[in-house]
């Protein structure tokens, strides 16, 4: 197990499924720290020697993980609850290959799943009502010895 | 990469039945659609009109009315969908009837659904009596979605993600959302905006405004405001060859151990979880906690070391392994009891090319995406028998799955 401490940094009572401020995919250590200070949710920090995930959750039930590198950068996002997060939020300076990516897709019948990936980024959503979840991360980001099955 | 090498691979193997797991429920029938609770249900290429087939999706004609009228249209080609709750209609197909808006303090009601890939469907709510044409079945009062109807507007900003605004892009005349739960917000309240994939909206001026809707405002799964045979559904087609169909014929039956031809029998009850609907699985001795049935999903959706078809292939995001592979899951509900759940994942290349009608296959995989859940889609139901309950917060019991070959 890789995780060695857990931090829990704020616990401030809940907003709406798309309030929190997230450090997007791509973004700096910084920029979690800046959003941290105007979230509305509880954020929780584990970290080992490669990565550090902060946890933010809303009472909504909506829980986030950001994956923030080494060398600081947030190289993956997942999500879990009885919605979708705002993905302009928690995808960032992605989104916007993200929606053209997803715009040029062939309409798809099964309204339950998709997947979307650029040269630089894989999205993956699931859900059902009350019930969804996904993860989004840049390849190119992603430490050495990181396993997909890790981000969860 | 094409695996074209394989192409007997899928076409030629074994039985139609999925490996014969049956969930401990034994041996079970089809019952045969008519009154008083069974409807026909069948898997084909979808409504007229669109770019491409329906693949793995089940439909059912709904008859929708003007309260207390025989004012009626009968909608066909409405998809069967265990993962979601509520009755929703293209508006533009419901063209011969007119029926009653939604309205609180006067003002139209309007809702927002955002669907897992992205897209959301977003319309005016209305009333209707709902009764299903074979069997009779029928709920009164229903709050009903109308898909795309002017009288709600563009979707409001936070409304993302692609509009299913055509049945082009939806792909089917409506869904009948018949899920585990008995409403498409939340359990036990008020529906407040921005907490759910389900968001309300009032509609005084456009775009419509936020609006927190009561229970009694809320899409309700229309299984529960049946009379009778109300506490849940069970999905039952016949197995199909491994090649795929072009189209098979099943059953939808409304209520479980209500009648002589819905008895659960010896199926393992699997207990879900009550706010995820969620139950156990376990799959190459690894536990996925996220697991569920869901004739919404059109693959079985697993995570394991099969490659995924090429992008660009007839079989892109589906699994395409070099030979066809036996999967033996187990799925354990939440009080311990379990099932096997035995299925084949062929190349679904090779199921598309080889036979490019059909609509209908028993092996198409998919990668799960998150490392957590398996999702048996309707892949899984061909051969089977299997139960979807609704909770019942009255008695204090929560949902479960259930299944039985037939």
């Amino acid at each position: 197990m890789k995780l060695i401490r857990i931090v829990v940094c704020a616990a401030i009572a809940a907003g709406g499924i798309s309030a929190p401020a997230l450090a997007a995919l791509g973004g700096d250590a910084s920029s979690v720290e800046r959003d941290r200070a105007s979230l509305r949710g509880t954020v929780r920090m584990t970290a080992s020697t490669e990565y550090t995930v902060h946890e933010i959750g809303t009472a909504s039930g909506l829980v986030v993980h950001e994956y923030v590198s080494a060398d600081g950068k947030v190289f993956a996002v997942s999500w879990r609850g009885p919605g979708i997060p705002d993905l302009q939020q928690v995808l960032g300076s992605y989104y916007a290959q993200f929606a053209q990516a997803r715009a040029a897709m062939a309409p798809q019948y099964d309204h339950h799943h998709l997947v979307v990936r650029t040269p630089e980024l894989v999205v993956q959503s699931r859900g059902r009502t009350r019930d969804f979840s996904g993860r989004a991360w840049a390849p190119a980001l992603l430490p050495p010895d990181f396993s997909l099955n890790d981000l969860q | 990469m094409l695996l074209a090498a394989c192409g007997g691979g899928g076409s030629s193997s074994n039985n139609g039945g999925g490996g014969g797991g049956g969930g401990g429920g034994g041996n079970q029938t089809i019952a045969a659609p008519g009154p008083p609770n069974v409807e026909s249900l069948v898997v084909d290429a979808g409504p007229a009109g669109l770019p491409a087939p329906a693949v793995n999706t089940a439909f059912v004609s709904v008859e929708v009315c003007i309260p207390q009228s025989a004012t009626c249209q009968t909608i066909d080609h409405v998809e069967v969908d265990t993962g979601s709750i509520g009755l929703r209609l293209l508006s533009s197909v419901v063209n011969t009837v007119t029926l009653p808006p939604l309205t609180a303090g006067g003002d139209q009601l309007a809702e927002c659904l955002q669907f897992a890939d992205n897209t959301e469907v977003y319309g005016a709510l209305a009333t209707a009596d709902v009764v299903m044409p074979v069997s009779g079945e029928k709920a009164s009062g229903v709050i009903v979605q109308l898909i795309g109807a002017a009288s709600a507007g563009n979707p409001p900003a936070a409304c993302t993600g692609t509009a299913n605004n055509t049945v082009a892009l939806f792909g089917a005349n409506g869904i009948l959302g018949v899920g585990p739960f008995i409403n498409d917000c939340n359990t036990n309240g008020n529906c407040a905006p921005g907490t759910q994939s389900a968001n309300y909206y009032s509609c005084a001026t456009t775009p419509c405004s936020p609006f927190t809707a009561t229970l009694a405002q809320q899409l309700q799964n229309p299984v529960i405001l049946l009379p009778k045979d109300n506490n849940g559904v069970i999905l039952e087609l016949p197995a199909v060859a491994a090649a795929g169909v072009t189209s098979v014929s099943g059953s939808l039956v409304f209520g479980i151990g209500t009648e002589t031809n819905n008895a659960l029998g010896s199926a393992a009850q699997l207990l879900a979880d009550a706010n995820s609907g969620e139950i156990n699985a376990s799959l190459n001795g690894t536990a996925y906690p996220n697991s569920y049935l869901d004739s919404g999903s059109n693959a079985n959706f697993l995570n394991s070391s099969l490659p995924t078809c090429a992008a660009n292939t007839a079989g892109a995001n589906f699994l395409c392994p070099a030979a066809t592979t036996d999967e033996n899951a187990t799925l354990e509900g939440t009080t311990g009891v379990m099932a096997a759940a035995d299925f084949q994942v062929a190349n679904a290349d090779t199921l598309f090319n080889a036979n490019p009608n059909a609509t209908a296959f028993n092996s198409l995989g998919a990668p799960a995406f998150g490392a957590t859940t398996l999702d048996l889609g309707l892949a899984f139901f061909y051969g089977r028998n299997v139960y979807t309950s609704i909770e019942d917060p009255n008695l204090g019991s929560t949902p479960y799955f259930a299944y039985a070959s037939n």
